[in-house]
């Protein structure tokens, strides 16, 4: 039963240009995540869970199959207008 | 266990149809969520409709949480912004990258000095625009490099136009 050590720490020093923005402030480490680590993690069975508030979401931003608030102003679009207050000019 | 981002952020968004008019921007505006981890923004990121899919005259606006998305925000009034417009078609892949690169921390240090990003889907272009919460001419610089190597592109293929925020006073908050 051999467990890989390495692979368990990601290498959070450095930058896709190699530049090595890993330091630490007086209040404690500051950690730069490169482009590269961010993507490896998009992969991660946390980063698939729904996120918080997901029913929320406005329906023309949210990619879920969930039930999503509606942008528009609730009872405006259901609506059906009658023929003849439907081309109101107001422009 | 998840891994902490420097700072919170909020996914913001606002919607107009294009013959209408906002009223009032800051009360139209919707908090989507919040994360601040970096498994947290894929679980928005990733049920977030990819920007160039949004209805015309839709904007996403990314901030440090506690900051709101308008110039009249303490930490924007004293800043202002780089502006990409964008021809259409090329708008999703430009905003990731931001994106991943404001959250990681690589503009303006990951400080507070970077507030924000919008990105703004209209008829003929869209635009990105990158908040920087104080107007010194060095940090103004850099963030510009910095969102040059971030999105992969050089001035000769994509110009930026600086704007302040002081210099604000139409109630028309949208850029366009």
């Amino acid at each position: 039963m051999d467990i890989p050590k390495q692979a368990s720490r990601l290498n959070l020093s450095k930058t896709p240009t190699g530049n090595n923005f890993y330091g630490s402030t007086p209040g404690g480490t500051k950690i730069v995540y490169s482009r590269d680590q961010l993507l490896s993690l998009a992969s991660s069975p946390l980063s698939h869970t729904p996120p918080k508030g997901l029913s929320h979401f406005p329906a023309a931003m949210s990619r879920s199959e969930h039930k999503p608030v509606e942008l528009a102003q609730p009872g405006k679009e259901a609506t059906k207008t009658n023929e003849d207050t439907t081309f109101e000019m107001d422009d | 266990m998840t891994l902490a981002l420097r700072t919170p952020w909020t996914v913001w968004g606002i919607h107009r149809p294009p013959s209408s008019k906002i009223v009032d921007y800051e009360k139209d505006l919707i908090k989507v969520a919040s994360f601040d981890s970096v498994e947290s923004f894929w679980n928005t990121y990733s049920y977030l409709n990819p920007p160039s899919t949004l209805p015309v005259v839709t904007d996403y606006q990314l901030f440090r949480s506690g900051v709101r998305p308008v110039w009249e925000d303490p930490e924007n009034i004293k800043g202002g912004k780089w502006i990409l417009r964008l021809k259409k078609g090329i708008v999703d892949q430009l905003w990731e990258d931001l994106v991943l690169a404001i959250i990681g921390g690589s503009i303006a240090g990951g400080t507070d000095d970077i507030c924000g990003a919008v990105v703004s889907i209209r008829a003929a272009e869209d635009i990105i625009s990158v908040w920087i919460k104080r107007e010194d001419p060095l940090l103004i610089d850099s963030v510009k490099e910095e969102i040059y190597k971030a999105l992969n592109q050089t001035p000769a293929n994509l110009e930026m136009q600086y704007k302040s925020n002081s210099g604000q006073s139409s109630p028309r908050r949208f850029l366009i």
